[in-house]
């Protein structure tokens, strides 16, 4: 097993464009910039919420969607360097799972047209073979083997009888090749040896053997090479589309969500499955979940997604038990029940996640950290915090909202105002009083949002009240040698995060968590 | 429970009827519900919990009928009144919350229809109301939101804007058929603390169906477990958790992830839930149960009480002395009364054979 | 299964030969061959022989004498036209020659009548022996499918199944699909089925004699079958007119009774129906096809392909289709394509030109559905190639909507070549056709020669409703959302 990572991602990005052909958005940046490596063998989980990017890293991983900036090599070879038709060949070595069993299968198809779909896209087997001890020519049913790729045959002719070897996971017997090789007298020995071989079966009975064999291996049984997809339950369609994905003999594994929409008695045999299936053939897999539980048990390095940017990646066991970014510890402590890793006090974070359309500038927690940054210069009430935090988040989404072209005219026009928004924000600091300085900040605020621009009030705002989470992008720190999350607070001159979530928590005794905002 | 329940039902029996068989996906589930507490009802698909919620809200559609059975709301039997003069007291949220809001009308003009029908308030006063429940759902800038599409906010916004609308009518009885199943887990969180508070405040009582135990172990008072339309056990959630008695509930427990080390490979349950189609003639779960006998494929089981206290009861027959081994001992002072037991007034019941006793054999009392 | 080694769950290294003997087992038959099945089927192909084999050497024929010239196409042309004729010798159940219904009373009895029944009685005879024939056709091909499925398909299910089960019990799809039968059968055996033939009473009617009793006279006389035409038209209430269900002066039988030049209704309707269904398969499956072909590739490559599209079929649409008719029947009428059944077969291509863009708009949608679910994904992943996905993941989901879309613009067609037939425009005389009929005999609708307009614009009626039943049918067959399915489903609540 070699030292090198199988899969490499380096600073992968990739946007939707708008394709509008008047007066196009912003590009919406599912994944940016995300870096990680995986090991021949491990299991690396990827996990995060919905919006997060993970299931479009998964797709542009398998190649369904272009990369926009970035490179990733799979074994060596660059992915985003390939053409088209070379990434067709390469597609064998990597398969993917998809999350619903119910809609990943054509229910037009049997399960058998199903599996040996992928073998028949690639015209599978290709009986390329190689010749040991000497040279000679290949000639009959087989075509030479590039050097690239194992062949499936090997033909030995050293000794007196020509001895074939063939390939393990070919469905192919030895009585079913006959080789005869024939030397000719001719003066150079090196072209006049050639090596003809001959193979019985046709492609399409040993493409049908395979996908017995596989249905086999994903415990399903011979008959339901006739069924079709309907007849059978969530959690053995499920093995029909991992038993599809195996098809090809593929080295590394995209499962994106695999037992999500199966039912937990089901998805504990489907996760069994899984595990012995990477023992037995040497799979590596990227995990994508968004069930921490199911992560913990099957991945060995798991990695954080969050608006398109990975915020931490390390050994499971190491995320699980000190996690050091704050949206991993809020991820862990949401999980319910009893057999939750986190047994702190719940970590809750208010709001929603802003667009990725227009993420913030700075880290892209910002808007919602539990341990974010406060300047030194204010000293205000955790209270005080807390509605400032939520006139920020207000303030936001009514940026990345579209303002109605006759309103957002009227108010450049100083015609009318935006009340409702200033409404808002006196509700929100109702319970609160703000040294005058402060106040004075906010009033700044909301005469600039008051005459719709956000964006200036989001900036006085930011300048004031921020800090750097707001105005810059935190950069990795290595915790260990395989793990590392972006945070910075990591940087020395702060607090750590997780006394920071402590001593916060601490204090919010009569807060409703929901928002942020302070009811009694 | 001294007062009497809010929602009391007692042997519901729901079938479909289909061309080429009759399904009987709810079979005899009996279960209460008193003011403030959360009852929870747990179980995978197929399990009938989804055909329970609708069944008890009159939701039905043909070719699924109510066989027999009561539900008696407050006092008053549904299943003879109808449910025309009831939906204000007993409210509803669905699973996926895109699919429950109607994508053409402002989430204000939904709320509002909501009042409109039950409280009969119109216009400002209805508008304001609206901004209310919007507030006391946990929503931002709420009167910014009365004009949004459902399309507008997220996933976690859209549930709450459910649970507003389910909020308007000011009903008693409120019913999650998996609430947050379609939600991230940081939202689930919101969602659950939520409903938590709303309980505290408006003395609420919620019936929870999910399939999440996990969620289940948190959001609930006491929980129902339900498999191939029965409930197999019923008992309160600490003690569920912590003491699980019918070797389904344990096989539930096992399967969970999180509760087994992540090197070894995670307990199953072989074979599948079967469809009912007729009135059990043996314990359903049988065909897959690590401790099934004889007496299983032929008896089906009634619901016998478990003190809340023991471990699981001691099986009394020597035929069961084999199988004490995979039982937890019970504590000693059972040893030798099944009778004891009987007749200790308990919340927790399982359907198992294993704890049959010839002496004993009661329905558990109102809960 | 104990035959099967499954501990390791290694490929390859265990050499049984049980793993052989499941590799020559695929879709072969099971079972004894099914021999009366056969057998009925080779009887009722017997019986048909010659027509089958006239038929298909004729259209060979036809086919390549439009592009033969002389030379070597030319022999070719002619040994076809010589097995042609040969073939028409050969003696088959359902021809006017059997079971005949021309002949003359000659006083005492009816003389070169099928069994010496009466006109009307043979006509009838061989209307039935016709419909049976067609009715066992369809029967034998229907117990065929159901011997196919219980005994030799090796899938004990599949979803087609379903629709089938479901169009089987569609009371008004069945309706369509006997009427869409009952008219393709008419429109096949069109020259059986009438009481004389196109050639006979319509082209060359004054190169063929008949035979008949004169009632003045007492005696068997002969006449031009064009004279006997101009005695038996019907003109509003002359003494002359034919209504349907009667014998003229010349002991013809006129089912449906006569035109107003005299010439015999029925046949005029069983050719025009030949035209029409021929018209309207050609139109509606050149368009089906345009449209299908289009709207794969725009659901599978989606943005500019699907805007250059979506543009393009905007613009046909928006052309005025009427005017384009006639502007483009009256600028080819002196082509070739004019020649061909008389202008139909241009009027079909322009319908194909026009209608595609309907039946594309249509398909699109689902189309677009069908481009965006998981197993596309799943295909484009493992890289299969773009027109393999087409034809496996997406056609098959659109071709339900295809002959919804299909079987209802059919109907449209029929109604659309009638109604410009009417109008003097469509399918130019002497070729019969529907609407013309129609034409015929508006003068006459309140007289009594009511029949003439009657009469065809019932059978368009019921036609286009026939089909547009069968539309219907197929559409809740193949609605996904039917009753059967979402009851089990609601009951089951989902596997695990």
């Amino acid at each position: 097993m070699t030292r090198d990572p199988l899969v490499r991602v380096e600073n992968l990005s990739t946007y939707y464009e708008d394709d509008s052909l008047i007066g196009s958005k912003p590009p919406v940046k599912a994944v940016d910039d995300v870096s990680f490596t995986i090991k021949r063998g491990e299991t690396l989980g990827l996990v995060g919420e919905s919006g997060c990017g993970k299931t479009t890293l998964g797709r542009t991983l398998l190649g369904l969607l272009d990369v926009t900036d970035g490179r990733y090599t799979v074994d060596g070879t660059d992915i985003t360097e390939l053409s088209s038709e070379q990434r067709r060949d390469w597609r064998t070595r990597i398969g993917m799972v998809f999350q619903d069993p119910a809609e990943s299968l054509n229910d037009r198809m049997t399960v058998g047209e199903i599996i040996q779909e992928p073998l028949t896209a690639h015209d599978w087997p290709t009986f390329s073979a190689a010749v040991r001890g000497g040279e000679a020519t290949l000639a009959g049913d087989v075509t030479e083997a590039s050097s690239a790729d194992s062949p499936a045959l090997t033909v030995d002719i050293s000794g007196d009888a020509p001895t074939v070897e063939i390939r393990e996971t070919l469905p192919l017997y030895q009585d079913e090749v006959t080789v005869s090789v024939d030397e000719s007298t001719g003066s150079d020995p090196s072209t006049s040896t050639t090596v003809t071989v001959g193979i019985t079966p046709s492609r399409a009975e040993l493409r049908r053997e395979r996908a017995f064999r596989l249905l086999d291996r994903v415990g399903l049984s011979e008959e339901h090479f006739y069924r079709y997809p309907h007849q059978f339950s969530g959690g053995q369609r499920q093995r029909v589309g991992i038993a599809r994905a195996l098809a090809l003999e593929p080295e590394f594994l995209i499962l994106d969500e695999p037992v999500s929409a199966l039912d937990v008695s089901v998805q504990a045999r489907i996760i069994n499955l899984l595990e012995e299936l990477q023992e037995t053939l040497g799979l590596t897999y990227l995990f994508i979940a968004h069930d921490l539980s199911v992560v913990r048990h099957i991945a060995d390095r798991v990695a954080v997604m969050y608006l398109g940017n990975v915020v931490e990646v390390g050994p499971t066991t190491s995320v699980y038990q000190s996690p050091q970014h704050p949206y991993t510890v809020s991820l862990l402590s949401a999980i319910p029940g009893s057999g939750s890793p986190w047994e702190g006090e719940r970590v809750t974070l208010p709001g929603t996640p802003p667009s990725p359309r227009t993420p913030p500038e700075g880290c892209p927690l910002a808007t919602r950290c539990p341990a974010k940054i406060r300047p030194d210069d204010w000293s205000l009430s955790p209270a005080a915090w807390r509605a400032i935090d939520a006139i920020q988040a207000v303030l936001y989404r009514r940026a990345g909202e579209s303002q109605p072209i006759v309103g957002s005219i009227t108010r450049r026009l100083g015609l009318s105002g935006d009340d409702e928004l200033e409404a808002t924000i006196e509700e929100l600091l109702d319970d609160v009083t703000l040294p005058s300085d402060a106040q004075a900040v906010i009033d700044d605020v909301i005469e600039l949002a008051k005459m719709g621009d956000t964006d200036a009030a989001i900036e006085q705002f930011s300048s004031s009240f921020g800090s750097a989470c707001e105005t810059d992008h935190p950069t990795a720190t290595q915790h260990d040698k395989s793990w590392r999350s972006a945070c910075h607070r990591h940087q020395n001159e702060y607090v750590d995060v997780e006394e920071t979530i402590g001593s916060r928590d601490r204090s919010s005794a009569a807060v409703d968590s929901v928002d942020g905002t302070v009811n009694n | 429970m001294s007062e009497p329940p809010l929602l009391a039902v007692e042997d519901l029996v729901v079938e479909f009827t289909t061309e080429r068989e009759v399904i009987r996906a709810v079979d005899g589930i009996s279960f209460e519900i008193h003011a403030g507490e959360t009852v929870g009802l747990v179980g995978e698909s197929g399990s009938g919990k989804s055909v329970t919620a609708r069944a008890v809200l009159g939701l039905l559609s043909s070719p699924g009928q109510i066989k027999r059975g009561q539900i008696q709301l407050q006092g008053t039997e549904l299943t003879e009144s109808g449910w025309d003069d009831h939906r204000g007291t007993i409210s509803i949220v669905f699973q996926d919350p895109a699919n429950s809001l109607n994508p053409v009308y402002t989430v204000g003009d939904q709320i509002v229809e909501a009042l409109k029908i039950h409280q009969g308030l119109r216009g400002r006063t209805a508008t304001t109301r609206a901004v209310e429940l919007l507030e006391d759902v946990g929503i931002p800038d709420a009167t910014a939101r009365i004009d949004e599409y459902p399309h507008q906010l997220s996933g976690g916004m859209q549930q709450r804007v459910v649970i507003a609308i389910a909020l308007a009518c000011d009903p008693d009885i409120l019913v999650c058929d998996e609430p947050t199943t379609a939600l991230d887990v940081t939202i689930q969180a919101q969602i659950l603390d939520l409903l938590a508070d709303l309980q505290r405040d408006d003395d609420l009582g919620i019936l929870f169906i999910t399939h999440d135990m996990g969620v289940i172990e948190d959001a609930t008072d006491r929980v129902n477990v339900i498999y191939a339309g029965e409930i197999v056990e019923r008992a309160p959630t600490d003690v569920l958790f912590s003491r699980p008695a019918h070797p389904y509930t344990r096989a539930l427990l096992n399967s969970i992830p999180g509760r087994t080390p992540p090197d070894a490979q995670l307990p199953t349950i072989d074979g599948e839930v079967p469809t009912p189609t007729g009135p059990a003639s043996r314990c359903r779960f049988a065909p897959r149960c690590p401790e099934a006998f004889a007496a299983c494929e032929n008896t089906a089981p009634t619901h016998i009480s478990i003190d809340t206290d023991t471990a699981t009861k001691t099986p009394v027959s020597e035929e069961f002395d084999a199988r004490e081994s995979t039982v937890e001992q019970s504590s000693p002072s059972h040893g030798a009364g099944a009778n004891e037991a009987a007749t200790r007034q308990t919340n927790r019941s399982a359907a198992c054979l294993l704890y049959e006793d010839s002496t004993v054999h009661q329905q558990p009392d109102s809960q | 299964m104990a035959d099967v080694d499954t501990s390791t769950g290694v490929d390859g290294s265990t050499d049984t030969t049980d793993h052989r003997r499941r590799r020559t087992r695929n879709n072969t038959l099971r079972g004894r061959p099914p021999v009366a099945w056969l057998v009925v089927g080779a009887v009722l192909l017997g019986l048909q022989a010659g027509a089958l084999a006239s038929f298909v050497v004729g259209l060979l024929a036809d086919s390549v004498a439009v592009f033969a010239g002389g030379g070597p196409l030319g022999t070719v042309t002619t040994l076809l036209r010589a097995a042609e004729s040969t073939a028409q010798s050969l003696p088959t159940l359902l021809s006017r020659d059997l079971v005949s219904n021309q002949g003359y009373w000659n006083g005492t009895r009816w003389v070169g009548t099928f069994l010496g029944l009466e006109p009307a009685a043979a006509w009838g005879v061989r209307v039935a022996l016709v419909y049976l024939y067609a009715f066992a056709v369809a029967g034998w091909a229907v117990v065929g499918y159901h011997l196919y499925r219980t005994r030799y398909r090796v899938a004990d299910w599949t979803p087609r199944d379903d629709v089938i089960g479901r169009l089987r019990s569609h009371t008004w799809g069945i309706f369509g699909l006997i009427v869409v039968f009952m008219f393709i059968v008419m429109a096949v055996f069109a020259p059986t089925l009438g009481p004389t033939t196109v050639e006979e009473n319509m082209r060359n009617s004054y190169e063929h004699e008949l035979d008949y009793w004169n009632a003045d006279t007492g005696e068997v006389e002969t006449v031009l079958v064009g004279e006997a035409n101009l005695d038996s038209q019907s003109r509003g209430n002359n003494a002359e007119r034919v209504l349907p269900f009667q014998y003229d002066d010349y002991n013809r039988f006129h089912p449906f009774g006569t035109l107003p030049n005299g010439r015999d209704l029925f046949t005029f309707i069983a050719a025009g129906s030949r035209i029409s269904l021929v018209i309207g398969l050609v139109s509606v499956g050149l368009s089906a096809s345009v449209a299908a072909a289009l709207a794969m590739i725009t659901a599978y490559y989606k943005n500019r392909v699907d805007l250059g599209a979506v543009l393009v079929s905007d613009a046909i649409m928006a052309m005025p289709q009427l005017l384009l008719l006639i502007m483009l029947t009256s600028v080819l009428s002196n082509t070739w394509l004019n020649d061909i059944y008389s202008g139909g077969f241009l009027l079909a291509i322009i319908f194909a030109f026009t209608g595609w863009t309907y039946m594309w708009r249509s398909l699109r949608g689902p189309a677009l559905q069908v481009a965006g679910r998981q197993w596309v994904d799943a295909a484009k992943g493992f890289g299969q190639r773009p027109s393999m996905i087409m034809r496996k993941h997406i056609l098959p989901y659109i071709t339900g909507y295809l002959l919804i879309y299909g079987s209802m613009t059919l109907g449209g067609a029929i109604i659309s070549i009638a109604g410009l037939s009417y109008l003097g425009l469509g399918v130019a005389p002497p070729t019969p056709e529907w609407g013309r009929a129609i034409n015929l005999g508006q003068d006459y609708v309140r007289t009594g020669s009511w029949h003439i307009s009657l009469i065809p614009g019932l059978l368009i009626t019921l036609v286009v409703t026939g089909f547009n039943a069968l539309g219907d049918g197929v559409r809740d067959a193949i609605d996904p959302q039917s009753d059967a399915e979402t009851a089990e489903q609601a009951g089951r609540g989902g596997g695990a």
